[in-house]
């Protein structure tokens, strides 16, 4: 039974001279899990809004064509009341929670339906069991971690008891163990609850095993999906070089919480490091020790052979260059090119030398043709490539970046890995903070586990999915 | 755990009104005492800007006092004649100033100590009783203004990154450098409201015919906060009524340690403390 039937649906949104979706015709029946494939910024997230009414009913623009969940059209529905049967999780779970504590934000949605007072209680109870969410009642979701946040906003939509429910890069902010545990959880629903699931995910290894179906949104149209992942090659290791940066028995933490106990670190010219463990171990506090942003309770750094323990990010720039979580969120400027050369203007490069810098960036990361626009309008997965952009434009000696890949797609991992190795080749330092294992081996020369706020070395780089 | 509003209301007040009800020193100490011992029991930390808040006005109170007050009868310092302005400082009108200031920081402690230890979610839903969209906005107002100061931060360390000198110079030259940064950062947060909007409807908000969560009950912990804050109250009108640590200082300074001082001081001690015990469990 086809509980999402799409015809023919076109949509532009306001302002866009072209179109986001452009002739979609889709079936999706109860108990299939579906997966979307597809480059950053081609009509995947549109798709899933449209499923539930946000588009058009919510972002407004231009739409024909017909959608119908679970016999609703979404057209001449309200979304507040389509929500009833197609329940939507946003890829940034902070975003979607309204209230401060799990059970009240769960119960959120089942108060806006009317459900009777005595009947919240325990639909509340039944949707974060399912969720895998049942030991998180009564905690603060400022409190959470990504993953366990991600599971809150889960069990938000599927309190109600919808009966289609559409994710939206739903792995993108969780470690290997929470993006399986998820994936296990959305199979169950799909299998027992006969919910038609409809993912948008970039982490194909993570998400083809519980797919029934893949197709591929291109260009606001869809298309055979891609070849699964091959395994990626590990990089072919050049003559190390100089040393850039020395970390020496780093200690840090938070007011009552120590995270670093004593890191020890050197990162040589011509070399990539991933550092890998799980959220919350300590690797953002560790890249940012090493940018400055935190100042370490005990220890050294050395950037390039100068003791800059005492000096903010400001003095060790352009030494070395951050990418730090979730980039995307905080671009400075209103055009993508005056994001770009804003490191130049620190720099004082020449006007005609910015121009062509931010040429050349903008031609590596594949952003051409996105110069003139306001970096808001961008996608997720162009943004965090404009915020690497605006780093690497300055030609940092170390590069540090965390969590690099978070919502982006496979082309634009592999773009990052070329490009990382170029730099590299030039004599630069990589460190890399991430849970995305394919993209580790792709790029790094050797891995480090981040554990109990020590480094310890992770052995030879296996073979795997990129 | 965030707690229920209605007992530390209610012991909240209590305090403010025994803090209002008299001038004398070592009752205000004790209030401030008392509501220092709430603050550091709150399960997460506190905003300093309480504290802070509270420290600054109450000094700027206790320096004010002797330059708008003419009284008192140990002159300590006498200036040139200055029209409007009383440039004969008395010891008595700078005690009165600190009396003043600390009752200012005490009050100022105990709020932020109180906002620490409520459920925002639960006073939420109690004043939606009456102000359903009112209680929603201060809900999510309360929800994203820890976002937006992560935000700000945030953005002005990816300035930091590109070598914008924000943490470097002068006072006025570290803010015209971080002037521009306000606009990415109203960006930030139009777009924050812009996803919880989003959320919002697509989890139904605006159907119509909205319910509520029933109210937890409450613990035997704010059962007893509770019974602590209406002892305080009761303390509060005998205090009032029966003139208990009534206290001037002026025209000279004289001891403050009076029987009925010494019974609302350490009922507020005992009161504000215990409940500050209990809530620390």
């Amino acid at each position: 039974m086809s509980l999402v039937r799409v015809r023919d649906l076109r949509f532009t949104y306001g302002g866009a001279s072209a179109p986001a979706l452009d002739g979609i015709d889709l079936d999706v029946s109860a108990g299939e899990v579906l997966l979307l494939e597809g480059p950053s910024g081609e009509g995947k997230s549109t798709l899933l809004r449209a499923m539930c009414g946000l588009v058009p009913h919510f972002h407004g623009g231009r739409m024909s064509g017909r959608v119908e969940v679970a016999g609703q059209d979404t057209l001449r529905t309200d979304p507040s009341r389509i929500c009833r049967v197609a329940g939507m999780v946003f890829q940034d779970p902070e975003g979607q929670a309204v209230l401060g504590a799990v059970d009240r934000d769960v119960a959120f949605g089942l108060e806006c339906a009317g459900l009777p007072p005595g009947d919240i209680p325990a639909r509340v109870t039944e949707a974060l069991a399912m969720a895998g969410a049942g030991h998180l009642v009564g905690r603060a979701i400022p409190d959470l971690s990504g993953g366990e946040r991600q599971r809150v906003a889960l069990a938000a939509v599927l309190a109600p008891g919808p009966r289609v429910l559409l994710l939206d890069e739903p792995t993108s902010q969780l470690d290997d163990d929470a993006a399986a545990a998820l994936m296990d959880t959305l199979r169950r629903l799909a299998d027992h609850a006969g919910a038609a699931v409809v993912m948008a995910e970039h982490r194909a290894d993570r998400a083809r095993v519980v797919a029934d179906r893949v197709v591929a949104v291109r260009r606001g149209i869809l298309a055979p999906p891609g070849d699964a992942p091959s395994p990626a090659r590990p990089p072919v290791p050049g003559p190390r070089g100089a040393l850039r940066a020395r970390l020496t028995g780093i200690v840090a933490g938070h007011p009552g919480r120590e995270v670093l106990r004593g890191i020890d670190l050197d990162l040589h010219g011509g070399e990539v490091v991933a550092v890998r463990g799980p959220n919350g171990c300590g690797k953002s506090t560790l890249m940012r020790v090493l940018a400055g942003l935190h100042t370490p309770s005990a220890g050294r750094v050395e950037i390039d052979g100068a003791d800059v323990t005492g000096r903010g990010a400001e003095g060790r720039f352009p030494a070395i260059g951050l990418v730090g979580q979730d980039p995307g969120r905080h671009l400075l400027t209103e055009r993508v090119d005056d994001e770009i050369a804003l490191a130049l203007r620190s720099l004082g490069v020449t006007a005609r030398a910015r121009e062509e810098g931010v040429a050349a960036m903008l031609a590596q990361l594949g952003l051409t043709g996105l110069a003139d626009r306001h970096p808001l309008d961008l996608s997720v997965g162009q943004r965090e490539r404009v915020a690497l952009a605006a780093i690497l434009v300055a030609r940092p000696g170390v590069i540090a970046l965390d969590e690099p890949t978070r919502g982006m797609d496979p082309a634009g991992r592999a773009t990052l890995a070329a490009l990382l190795r170029e730099r590299v080749a030039e004599g630069a330092a990589v460190l890399v903070a991430t849970h995305d294992a394919g993209f580790a081996r792709a790029v790094a020369d050797r891995s480090l586990d981040m554990t109990g706020g020590v480094l310890r070395a992770a052995g030879a780089v296996t073979v795997g999915v990129a | 755990m965030r707690r229920a509003p209605g007992p530390l209301v209610a012991l909240g007040v209590a305090a403010a009104v025994i803090a209002f009800a008299g001038d004398n020193p070592v009752v205000l100490a004790a209030v401030t005492a008392g509501a220092l011992l709430l603050f550091a029991a709150a399960p997460h930390r506190p905003s300093r800007l309480f504290l802070l808040g509270g420290l600054v006005s109450g000094l700027t109170l206790a320096l004010l006092n002797p330059f708008v007050t003419a009284e008192g009868d140990l002159i300590i310092w006498r200036g040139p004649e200055v029209s409007l302005i009383d440039l004969e400082v008395t010891l008595e009108e700078v005690v009165a100033g600190l009396g003043m200031g600390l009752r200012l920081f005490a009050v100022a402690v105990l709020v932020g100590a109180v906002l620490a230890h409520i459920d925002p979610d639960r006073l939420q839903a109690q004043v939606a009783r009456v102000a359903p969209r009112s209680a929603l906005v201060c809900a999510l107002a309360a929800r994203l203004l820890p976002t937006l100061e992560r935000d700000a931060r945030s953005i002005s360390e990816a300035a930091r990154l590109r070598g914008v000198a924000l943490a470097e110079g002068p006072w006025a030259t570290r803010a015209r450098r971080a002037a521009p940064l306000a606009l990415p950062l109203l960006a930030s947060s139009l777009e924050r409201g812009l996803d919880v909007a989003e959320a919002m409807t697509a989890r139904g908000y605006g159907a119509g015919g909205r319910t509520r969560l029933p109210e937890q009950g409450w613990t035997r912990v704010e059962r007893a906060v509770l019974v602590a804050g209406l002892a305080l109250a009761a303390l509060a009108v005998a205090a009032i009524v029966l003139g208990l640590g009534d206290y001037s200082y002026y025209p000279t300074l004289s001891s403050p340690l009076g029987g009925g001082a010494l019974v609302v001081t350490a009922g507020a001690l005992a009161a504000l403390g215990g409940a500050a015990a209990l809530l620390r469990r």
